[in-house]
């Protein structure tokens, strides 16, 4: 029994080493995809910008970062993507600004689907940066304690449970280096004029999810140490058929309540005159919107000074 | 608790290590706590339903050994009634229910009985049914009835086939658990590579396999041809690596401990007629069945008709114990029509066709019981008897241009115009992307060569056979392979679990 177990216990050793030297070799390689709009954003390194979108597909889809450089005369990049809720707002911020990236300002995006538990946690965007501290520490939060030690006790664990992510194809994506954003400096406006009725025609309650406050403010502690300027802002929405109205008036409610008490800028574009023939979908504008939301984002921008929250269209 | 979790990662190694720690005489209690922690993983408080059904049949097979005449029956019909009350109310009543309802609306009367909240206790029809083979072989007098009740409820609750079975005979597993197990190292690392190569099937091969599965079946009215048929033959392999794959791993799980769990599966898709598939698919509920209901209805040693009956009703049992709907029914109903048409055959029809104009050979004879065995399978997993009957008639529409289409893709990537990521598509929607479909075929056939090698001899003993230069990287290929093939973002629970 004992030669057994000695013998099992080379075994494991032996593949956790293989595991450990091909999950490290993995980590470089995947750090370098560009290829996703999600990857490409975390891959940014040594940029200095004026300012910085961030957010979900509402920052992704709704500014062009390009004609907000033009606008305000500042350099911009837009690293917000679809699906990111507030706990990803603050990953992506962090690791953009620990992979030596400089900004004046970052302009992020909120709504209650950020807030409340609609988006659900893209945890395998970050496996290749487990080692960092703080990402591991936010990816405990979230997937919790047992699925936690797995991750960290087996290093191949955490390609494994996301292998339909990390497959072949992101693999030779991620050695070609290419990236479609790189012009258009991470926006993606959507073009497609054709109005889309959204899948969920509802208004349901808005539940802000316990977490989001912290979440909130490590963001404005992580601006303010580095000296960033942080300013939140609402991007237009269409209640169609007076779809989620009662919801999103309730969460820029708390959006307004939760800047006004950390001094924190807060543009609630809510209001903004966008006809329903500049939306692609209940929530967000289609390209010929966006680049007239740019613009308007860009103006109100000059205009912000010490007032801790402001409607856009006053 | 799955067996493909994490859950168990932790809880089979402690266990197991535990088990051969402790002397002899406390092992049979820690598994018995072992399996009501394994068991209470899913709805603690059902576990009392466990507990009850233990103590009937507990005290039953005494009594019934004990007693004389109408005493023994009584106690007989007591622990059968009262464990078919408990498998009837929890998996059948709303199906039952249901139907009467909906027959007294078709005849505009009133149904007071309303459709009750049921969860399925897991596990359910595998332990009563092995309870049932208990106090059957203590009645007719082939098992001494158990004294000990720690033991007796260890035999229905052991954790390896506690929720997918096999289901033991008491012959084989009772007097198992009065044993001494030593630990072997070669018995324990057959019984590890048996639990890896049961985990291969399920995670690498089921659970990828069910993407298309699930797609197509799940929305059957969009598909046609082609496409019901690919979905269809992925099933076959999808149930088969599901179910045999939870089997392998029960049955090593046992074996590292010492314990001898019975086959379950013998290579069915090699079988050469469906009466053969059957003594090699769920070999130990068809033996089931076979012994507790097929021959006390008289098996074949009666007329034709009867005989004919028998079979019959025995494969419509057997397609209810499955689950509580039609198309289970309908399975089983063709699975025994298919029995019946077999018998008729051999008897009176094969005999009269001289041998030169209709041999098939073994190969033919192979593929016809595999495609025989699909058909069954539609019905097996179609979500009701309307969709069942949709694939049925549309399996050969549009084939010729979905045919042509497939050709036309594996050209356009052989000549390098095409993506092996693209996915495939069917009306404009993407169905599965080229790479996932060649990697699914690519499994089955790795399965089918796997099977074939085994037709010689075992796989394990030939790698044992192995220096443990080789023996070693093929146990870390396979672990890769599971890891990096593996279909987790899809996992599954195990189909037979819902039975």
């Amino acid at each position: 029994m004992k030669l057994f177990i000695l013998k099992l216990l080379i075994f494991v050793t032996s593949l956790w080493i293989a595991s450990y030297v091909l999950a490290s070799t993995l980590d470089r390689v995947f750090v370098k995809d560009r290829s996703h709009k999600e990857m490409w954003t975390l891959s940014q390194h040594n940029l200095s910008v004026g300012y910085v979108v961030a957010g979900d597909s509402r920052a992704f889809n709704n500014i062009d970062a390009r004609t907000l450089e033009i606008r305000t005369g500042q350099p911009s990049i837009n690293v917000g993507f679809g699906g990111q809720g507030i706990i990803e707002a603050y990953l992506t911020l962090y690791l953009f600004l620990q992979h030596e990236n400089h900004t004046r300002t970052v302009l992020l995006q909120l709504d209650g689907a950020d807030l409340d538990d609609s988006l659900k946690f893209q945890s395998y965007l970050y496996m290749p940066y487990m080692d960092d501290p703080e990402v591991a520490a936010t990816v405990r939060d979230v997937v919790g304690l047992k699925r936690y030690a797995v991750l960290k006790a087996f290093p191949l664990a955490k390609y494994w449970e996301y292998n339909h992510f990390y497959g072949l194809e992101r693999l030779q994506q991620a050695r070609s280096g290419l990236s479609p954003y790189d012009q258009s400096a991470g926006s993606e406006l959507l073009h497609d004029e054709r109005y889309h009725v959204f899948p969920t025609p509802s208004d349901p309650s808005f539940n802000l999810d316990a977490r989001s406050p912290r979440y909130l403010d490590r963001i404005v502690q992580l601006t303010r140490s580095r000296g960033v300027n942080l300013i939140v802002f609402s991007a237009p929405v269409y209640h169609h058929n007076g779809m989620f109205k009662k919801y999103d008036e309730a969460a820029r409610a708390y959006i307004a309540r939760y800047c006004q008490e950390r001094g924190v800028p807060y543009l609630d574009f809510s209001g903004a005159d966008f006809d329903p023939s500049e939306f692609r979908d209940y929530g967000h504008l289609n390209g010929r919107g966006a680049l007239r939301f740019t613009a308007m984002l860009a103006d109100s921008l000059t205009k912000v000074s010490q007032s801790p929250s402001s409607r856009a269209n006053d | 608790m799955l067996f493909n979790s994490i859950d168990f990662l932790i809880f089979f190694p402690v266990v197991t290590g535990l088990y051969f720690l402790l002397p002899q005489r406390f092992r049979w209690i820690l598994l018995l706590v072992a399996s009501c922690a394994f068991y209470m993983f899913f709805i603690p408080i059902y576990i009392l339903i466990l507990f009850v059904t233990i103590t009937i049949d507990y005290f039953a097979g005494i009594k019934i050994e004990k007693s004389k005449g109408k005493g023994r029956r009584f106690f007989l019909s007591l622990s059968v009634v009262s464990l078919c009350a408990f498998l009837f109310f929890f998996k059948y009543f709303n199906f039952f229910n249901a139907n009467f309802a909906a027959m007294a609306s078709f005849l505009d009367l009133r149904y007071p009985i309303p459709l009750l909240r049921i969860i399925l206790p897991i596990g359910l029809s595998f332990h009563t049914f092995q309870s049932l083979s208990y106090v059957i072989e203590v009645y007719r007098g082939r098992q001494k009835a158990e004294r000990n009740f720690g033991i007796y409820a260890l035999y229905v609750m052991f954790y390896p086939q506690l929720v997918a079975g096999p289901i033991e005979r008491p012959q084989n597993l009772l007097h198992q658990f009065y044993e001494k197990h030593s630990f072997e190292p070669r018995r324990v690392a057959d019984g590890l590579k048996l639990m890896l190569w049961g985990m291969f099937k399920k995670v690498v091969i089921a659970d990828r396999l069910a993407v298309l599965v699930n797609q197509v079946y799940d929305n059957p009215h969009d598909y046609t041809g082609l496409w019901l048929i690919l979905a269809t033959v992925f099933f076959a392999f999808q149930i088969y690596c599901d179910f045999s794959g939870y089997s392998d791993i029960a049955i090593g799980a046992a074996n590292v401990m010492g314990f001898r769990l019975m086959q379950n599966f013998n290579r069915p898709y090699f079988a050469k007629s469906i009466a053969e598939f059957w003594k090699r698919w769920h070999i130990s509920l068809s033996t089931w069945f076979r012994d507790y209901l097929y021959i006390p209805l008289g098996g074949n040693r009666v007329s034709v008709p009867r005989w004919y009956f028998n079979l019959f009703i025995t494969f419509l049992v057997s397609g209810l114990w499955h689950g509580a709907n039609w198309t289970y029914v309908a399975w089983g109903a063709l699975n025994g029509a298919y029995l019946i048409g077999g018998i008729w055959y051999n008897q009176l029809v094969g005999p009269r066709i001289p041998s030169r104009y209709f041999r098939l050979g073994n190969p033919a004879k192979v593929l016809g019981t595999f495609a025989l065995t699909c058909f069954a399978w539609i019905f097996f997993r179609a979500r009701n008897i309307g969709d069942a009957v949709y694939i049925v008639g549309n399996l050969l529409r549009d084939l010729r241009a979905q045919f042509d289409y497939v050709i036309w893709i594996f050209l356009q990537l052989v000549r390098g115009r095409e993506s092996i990521y693209a996915p495939l598509l069917y009306h404009g929607k993407p169905l599965l992307p080229l790479n996932e479909l060649l990697l699914s075929v690519g499994l089955i056939g790795f399965l089918i060569a796997v099977q074939l090698f085994q037709r010689r001899q075992s796989w394990m003993t030939v790698i044992a056979r192995q220096p443990i230069w080789v023996r070693w990287p093929l146990y870390y290929a396979a672990i890769m392979v599971m890891g990096f093939l593996g279909a987790y973002h899809n996992a599954h629970e195990f189909i037979y679990f819902q039975f």
